[in-house]
């Protein structure tokens, strides 16, 4: 009986918290729901202190655990106390369909101030920008280490095989070519993906619609086989903790990673051989394409159920503001999300691959366009693949299974 | 590695790189030329678009991808209008800037990313110029540029199966060029190798003096265990395939160490020029299995050369086999055809039994044909085999063979105890299981050994059609030797028969002419001679009637006659000689006899004749005789079947010789026959003529008690006064010939006949006449007064005075015949052919000669033509005059032909007198009446 009523307690003790803090709540002011981790984002806790200083206006933010929010996202739009959500393509948002739940913001004046891949980012595949992008935009790529290339007398590849040689060769002198975690994970596969699904459109249709799976698709299968190939040769250093001290010391030569992690790279306590100016971008090469992934942008969605549909839409005004997300992404290191932004700090990395980032820069398609797409669930079948457990054409039918 | 391993795969991959080398330089040289033309054509141009359009020409056809016009300071203008400032950074030569007269350079560089290239990696080759302007550009060089993929296209590198890697690298060991597609990760391979090889120091540093400039004086050539170089002058002994392209000197070598965990040959190859160095770089493991490929390739290709060689000769051998095979096949093709042609054709069935099992294996198809046994299929061998085997185990019909004797063949013993090779036969009949029909078969069994395997042959051989004509064969030979025996017996028989009564006939003359003057005597003995002329007449004719019958000239002469008097005729004919011997003799009619009917009457005569005959010379003196003649119920329409059966106490017959009582010849011989003379011949013509008739003949008898013999004819039936017409139509019916009305033959023999109706008979009682109340009529031969009989003898044969024109060409029967007459008192004209008749006859007034008596076969006209001729003249009795034919011609066809002639009689050789007398008597008496 006291085991009943645990239970009991436990599956209504959400419900308590959101009763219990809607009862704290100012209900004349927006609320927005969104990721507790996001939420702990600078430039985010800026934007807020800004609205409410500048504005006189007060915000409630609810702040939901990860593996609660998505499983609550859906109920809570569907209520009249949610205004704005905070999330992205990167979670399942196409399942909840945008059209029908978020207010569309193409006609709004600072949709034009967006760069070219963060308003490919925020947009339906009808184009429609569903959501204001208020996020650092990071890039992922291969990151590598520079100096101790130059050491070697190795350059950067510039082609597939190219990569495949140079961690052939990195490998045959005694580094391991390639670092990477639970975190980085899916950079292995889905900007690949983002690549192939962003030129081959019909691929992607035939794929949402049954016509074809993955292991018909000969680009999707190359990715997932040069996957296992890292795996089988050795050349990748699988971290879980994330840890990054084999980059420092040279052990691993290189990492796929967004800018957002190579900002850990941050070895200059001297402990290290190597410091985070050692490391240079080149695209990431797994399969046959050459990509970097721009960053799944964060943004503020309008609840289609608001009842405060105009304070919403003045409180993304507020935010698009050039004045306002400068000081808010003030230092940030990140890439351009709006056009006018010029407080952000751009990595000498990414500065230096310039043109090769403007030449092979994809958005994040996969995660957004994919049918049934779970990067949680990718993640897993990946970890498997890279830990030998599964063949890579097991690898593609246990993908189209976990679409389903 | 061991030395010469390590010198064999130095020296291999020193060769491939040298030709990289030359390739590659070759491509430099060929540029620098091809710039020091253009250089002077430009400066003959007068303005920018000449040599705009000059030098589109020349990349149309040299391919480059951007020409240069280079200033001092190292900035550039293209053709195509792109401005920049090369870096020089990846330069052959300090002093690239430095354009003197001449001075040329190579160098490599990655273009910006804006402009026609867009940041593409290109080498240049430039060459100084004057100083000029070219839109404006000053500039003290010119230069063409290749992309970097490009120049890789041109080297062509693909040796070593493609694992190897080739790099154009500066003195200093940065790489500028990495021909191989995705091998363009190396930025310094010096610095590579000092970090990833394991060479010294010392050797890192020896290495980089060997890729610096240098001389032929001071090149310091290497020859270690693992690395060899050799400095040389261009043109000199080793070197010549890398001279001609304007270089001095050639530094090349090959050092053997381990980069990471791997064993690697680098292969690099000093120009002396501008400080490039072109560097091969091998794993250990593909040099090496490339030079092991190269041992290995040597004694594979012997290897393969030998094989080939032993494949060529055993495929030669296999097809020499396989022809000889497909011939031996072919052939035995054709035997198997053959032999299923031949033992489907052929009447000989072979069948194959194992000796082991005792089980049919082989049956051939004939068997069908020939025993109407069906094969169902090969497993059926068995069956039909084990139905041969019983069949005839069962019929078996042993012949012995070589001495030993054969129960059942089949029995498996007996075919143990064939030797092989050896043989039995036997012959066998067998039933044909479909038709039926019994075949005779001579059957073999051989015993052979195929292959350690004992079997045995059964060749079951048809000899149905042998022995048919085997038999036919003995048949023929039986007839043979019968017909032989024959001929000796008639001959015997003949010369017997014929000798028997000329014993007579000479002995009797013998005594006629001693007791001439005896009357008594002569008398007696004329009789007895005449008697025993008459036998030999008698058997004359019976041996003409049996050899026309024998030789199936025998026909029918069929007319209507009245069977009645027919009857009667025999009668009268033989009453006399039953007179003779005192027997009583009868003739009975049963039923009404009173018709006409169809047939030979001449054959129906003389049937009757000669069983009377033969019943009156078999039947002692006192003896009965009966003649009855029945008519038998009708059993076809229009016509009459009779009965006749002439009965006798006789002698009678033993039953073997009933046997063969119709053969020619044949004669019962014993004591009661001893004395009567007889040619054996006359039932044989019985049997025949009766047979000829379609009747039937049937006879009872018995030793001492007497012979029945009864004749059944049938006889178409004419009424009496039925027309000539329908007689005519039913002899037509018949195929006989036409019949003559007019028969004066007919009525001569009626007449004889008549003339014997007062028979002698001591030793019977008779009646004068026939019960007038009874169908039976019986004659009888009795007491008459023998005076009056002489009387009418005497009248019938009475010829005298009559004049007869005779023709006869035998000189010695004429003058019988003249004395015959003489002796009757006739008188006659005598001519020797039938021409001479006619003219006599013709010659002389009518009524001349009362008859005229004429031989058939004479020269000049025969006696028929003559008849003809005479009938044909118109004198008053040629019509009437009676012809008499008298020839030895005697059969019943010349009777007919002389009537139809138009002779009124026939009178047959030799000349019965009284015979004759009767018939000339009674045709001139007629004519005289």
């Amino acid at each position: 009986m006291k085991k009943l009523l645990l239970i009991l307690l436990i599956g209504i003790a959400p419900f308590f918290t959101v009763c219990c803090k809607r009862s704290m709540l100012d209900p004349n002011a927006l609320t927005i729901v969104g990721l507790s981790s996001d939420f702990q984002k600078l430039y985010l806790r800026r934007i807020f202190s800004a609205y409410k200083r500048e504005t006189g206006r007060s915000l409630n933010i609810i702040a939901y655990p990860n593996d609660r929010f998505e499983k609550q996202l859906k109920r809570l739009v569907a209520t009249t106390g949610v205004d704005i959500v905070l999330h992205g393509y990167d979670s399942d948002l196409e399942a909840l369909d945008p059209s029908k739940n978020f207010v569309y913001l193409t006609k709004e004046w600072w949709a034009n101030d967006l760069v070219q891949l963060a308003r490919l980012t925020v947009s339906d595949k009808s184009n429609n920008i569903i959501g204001l992008p208020f996020w650092e935009n990071s890039i992922g790529a291969c990151y590598y280490n520079k100096r101790m290339f130059d050491k070697f007398g190795l350059k950067a590849a510039s082609t597939p095989s190219e990569f495949i040689t140079l961690c052939e060769t990195l490998y045959n002198i005694g580094v391991t070519p390639m670092l990477t975690s639970a975190a980085t994970m899916h950079l292995l596969y889905q900007p690949s993906m983002d690549a192939i699904f962003y030129k081959e459109t019909e691929t992607l249709r035939a794929l949402n619609l049954g016509v074809i799976n993955y292991s018909e698709i000969p680009a999707i299968k190359k990715v997932f086989t040069t996957i296992r190939r890292f795996a089988n040769e050795g050349w990748l250093y699988q971290n879980a903790n994330a840890g990054y001290e084999k980059l420092w010391s040279g052990d691993v030569a290189m990492m796929l990673s967004h800018q957002t992690w190579s900002a850990a790279i941050n070895s200059d306590s001297g402990l290290y051989e190597y410091c985070k100016d050692d490391f240079a971008v080149m695209p990431i090469m797994m399969g046959d394409e050459i990509t970097y992934e721009t960053g799944d942008l964060k943004m503020f969605l309008i609840s289609m159920n608001t009842q405060k549909l105009l304070l919403a839409k003045d409180f993304l005004s507020f935010c698009a503001t050039a004045e306002n997300y400068n000081k808010a992404f003030d230092g940030i290191p990140t890439n351009k999300v709006f056009k006018e932004q010029k407080t952000v700090t751009t990595p000498p990395a990414l500065v230096a691959a310039r043109n090769s980032l403007n030449q092979y820069s994809h958005p994040s398609v996969a995660s957004r366009y994919i049918k049934g797409y779970s990067a949680t669930k990718m993640d897993t079948i990946i970890l498997s693949l890279t830990k030998k457990g599964i063949t890579v054409d097991e690898a593609l039918l246990q993908m189209d299974e976990s679409r389903k | 590695m061991e030395a010469d391993t390590f010198d064999e795969c130095a020296t291999h991959v020193t060769e491939v790189y040298k030709q990289v080398t030359k390739s590659f330089v070759s491509i430099v040289m060929q540029n620098w030329q091809a710039l020091s033309d253009w250089n002077e054509r430009i400066a003959l141009l007068k303005t920018d678009d000449d040599i705009d359009n000059y030098l589109n020409t020349r990349r149309n056809f040299w391919r480059f991808s951007q020409f240069f016009f280079i200033s001092d300071d190292g900035h550039y203008l293209s053709m195509d209008g792109d401005k920049g400032k090369f870096s020089l950074a990846n330069s052959f030569s300090d002093d690239v800037l430095n354009f003197d007269r001449n001075k040329k350079s190579v160098f490599f560089e990655e273009l910006p990313p804006h402009g026609t290239l867009k940041g593409s990696s290109i080498a240049v080759a430039t060459f100084a110029t004057k100083r000029a302007t070219y839109k404006g550009f000053e500039y003290s060089a010119i230069g063409v540029g290749y992309l970097n993929e490009d120049i890789i296209r041109i080297l062509s590198i693909d040796s070593f199966g493609g694992a190897a890697s080739c790099f154009i690298v500066s003195s200093n060991g940065l790489v500028v060029l990495s021909t191989k597609v995705g091998e363009n990760i190396f930025k310094n391979y010096l610095t590579y190798l000092e970090q990833a090889s394991n060479l010294s120091s010392e050797e890192m540093l020896q290495l980089k003096k060997e890729w610096q400039p240098f001389t032929v004086t001071t090149g310091h050539d290497i020859n270690t265990m693992r690395w060899k170089s050799k400095t040389a002058a261009l043109g000199g002994q080793g070197t010549t395939n890398i001279s001609g392209v304007g270089l001095t000197a050639y530094k090349w070598g090959v050092i053997r160490c381990k980069i990471g965990k791997e064993q690697t040959f680098i292969s690099y190859h000093n120009m002396n020029y501008g400080g490039f160095v072109v560097l091969g770089v091998v794993s250990d493991k593909v040099a090496g299995s490339r030079a092991r490929q190269i041992q290995h390739s040597t004694i594979v290709t012997l290897l393969k050369t030998f094989t080939v060689l032993i494949i060529f000769m055993l495929i030669q051998l296999h097809k020499t086999n396989k022809r000889q095979r497909q011939k031996s096949a072919v052939a035995l093709k054709y035997k198997e055809l053959l032999f299923d042609i031949l033992s489907t054709n052929v009447d000989d069935i072979f069948v194959l039994v194992d000796g082991a099992t005792g089980r049919g294996e082989y049956v051939s198809p004939n068997v069908e044909r020939l025993l109407g046994l069906k094969l169902e299929g090969n497993s059926d061998y068995e069956r039909v085999t084990q139905i041969l085997m019983s069949t005839a185990a069962n019929n078996l019909e042993p012949t012995s063979h070589r001495d030993r004797p054969v129960k059942n063949i089949y029995d498996s013993k007996v075919l143990s105890n064939i030797a092989i090779d050896d043989n039995y036969q036997w012959n066998c009949e067998h039933t044909n299981y479909s038709t039926g029909e019994k075949r005779y078969y001579r059957e073999s069994v051989y015993h052979v050994n195929i292959q350690d395997t004992n079997k045995y042959v059964f060749v079951l051989s048809d000899r149905t059609a042998e022995r048919e004509m085997m038999q036919k064969m003995e048949a023929a030979l039986t007839v043979a030797k019968n017909a032989n025996n024959a001929k000796s017996n008639f001959l015997s028989n003949m010369s017997h028969d014929i000798r028997t009564p000329m014993n007579a006939i000479t002995g009797f003359i013998i005594l006629l002419d001693k007791n001439a003057r005896d009357e008594k005597k002569v008398h007696e003995y004329t009789k007895k001679i005449t008697s025993a002329a008459s036998l030999l007449l008698e058997l004359i004719n019976n041996v003409l009637d049996m050899s026309k019958i024998e030789s199936g000239k025998t026909q029918l002469s069929v007319e209507p006659f009245e069977i009645q008097k027919v009857l009667d005729d025999v009668y009268t004919v033989n009453s006399e000689a039953a007179r003779a011997k005192a027997q009583f003799f009868e003739l009975h009619k049963i039923g009404n006899l009173n018709i006409v009917l169809l047939g030979d009457k001449l054959r129906v005569s003389q049937i009757f004749t000669n069983l009377l005959s033969n019943a009156i010379k078999y039947t002692p003196t006192g003896g009965i005789i009966d003649f009855t003649v029945e008519k038998l119920p009708q059993t076809k329409a229009l016509y009459t079947k009779l009965r006749f059966t002439v009965k006798d106490n006789g002698i009678g017959m033993s039953e073997d010789f009933l046997k063969t009582l119709y053969e020619p010849f044949m004669r019962e011989k014993n004591k009661a026959t001893k004395n009567i003379q007889g040619t054996g011949l006359g039932m044989a013509i019985t049997k025949n003529f009766v047979d000829l008739m379609g009747g039937v003949i049937s006879v009872k008898s018995k030793e001492g008690e007497g012979t029945t013999f009864t004749v059944d004819l049938s006889f178409p039936t004419q009424s009496k006064q039925s027309d000539p017409a329908t007689a005519v139509a039913l002899n037509a019916a018949d195929g006989v010939s036409d019949v003559s009305d007019e028969n004066d033959a007919l009525d001569i023999k009626k007449t004889t006949a008549d003339s014997g109706e007062s028979p002698t008979n001591k030793n019977h009682n008779h009646a004068d006449s026939a019960d007038s109340g009874s169908d039976k009529n019986l004659l009888q031969n009795g007491d008459k007064d023998a005076s009056n009989s002489k009387k009418q003898d005497e009248s019938a044969t009475d010829i005298s005075g009559l004049h007869f024109l005779i023709a006869e060409d035998n000189e010695l029967n004429a003058e019988i015949l003249q004395e015959l007459l003489k002796m009757k008192g006739a008188t006659f004209e005598s001519v020797s052919n039938g021409k001479e008749v006619c003219d006599l006859y013709a010659k002389l007034p009518q009524k001349t000669f009362d008859a005229i008596l004429m031989d058939v076969q004479m020269p000049i006209m025969d006696g028929l033509a003559a008849a003809k001729a005479i009938r044909k003249m118109k004198k008053g009795d040629s019509k009437s005059i009676p012809i008499v034919a008298m020839t030895a011609n005697a059969f019943a066809e010349d009777i007919k032909n002389a009537l139809d002639a138009g002779m009124n009689a026939h009178i047959a050789k030799p000349l019965d007198l009284d015979a004759m007398c009767q018939i000339l008597a009674s045709l001139t008496k007629r004519k005289r009446k």
